[in-house]
């Protein structure tokens, strides 16, 4: 998979999520790399903004998208990593 | 002051981190929590939970890019 496959695949999850990819193309940029540079490395997209352990079963909760990702657009209008964001966050920042 | 930064290549908010700690001529050590499983660990024991950046300035720890708490901890 590509870089502009992934970030389709993240976008159309995103929408249907009733949330949007970060209007900051260098953040998604990123983040869609780092997600791919470990899919190569270590066969699964983890996300490239947390700590893999090694341990296959604790680290399946850090694939891409992450057991967390829900939780943090609600508390803090973006998943930690960046990649997704809240409409709220979208409006906001997009433009700048 | 005794500064560690755990941080990922592929994390935006640790290269800002980085880049406020280098403005402000803060010496730090990094660590790689993607390459380095044992640091890993120590940092999720640390701190109850897995995303980076996270820096521990002489013992304090501080979770995410947080401006305010920095200069704080760093006497800024």
């Amino acid at each position: 998979m590509n870089e502009e496959e992934l970030r389709k695949i993240s976008e159309k999850y995103a929408e249907s999520q009733g949330f949007k990819l970060n209007p900051d193309e260098n953040i998604v940029k990123t983040i869609i790399k780092g997600l791919l540079a470990n899919e190569k490395k270590y066969g699964h997209r983890y996300c490239p903004c947390r700590a893999i352990t090694g341990d296959k079963e604790k680290d399946r909760k850090l694939i891409c998208p992450c057991f967390w990702h829900k939780m943090e657009i609600k508390n803090m209008n973006r998943c930690l990593c960046g990649l997704f964001v809240s409409r709220e966050y979208y409006n906001k920042n997009k433009g700048s | 002051m005794k500064v560690r930064v755990y941080s990922s290549p592929f994390c935006v908010y640790c290269k800002m981190l980085k880049q406020f700690l280098e403005e402000n001529k803060i010496e730090y050590e990094e660590v790689n929590v993607q390459e380095d499983q044992e640091a890993a660990i120590e940092m999720i024991e640390k701190t109850g939970q897995t995303g980076v950046p996270v820096v521990e300035i002489n013992g304090k720890i501080i979770i995410g890019f947080d401006k305010e708490k920095l200069k704080e901890a760093l006497k800024l």
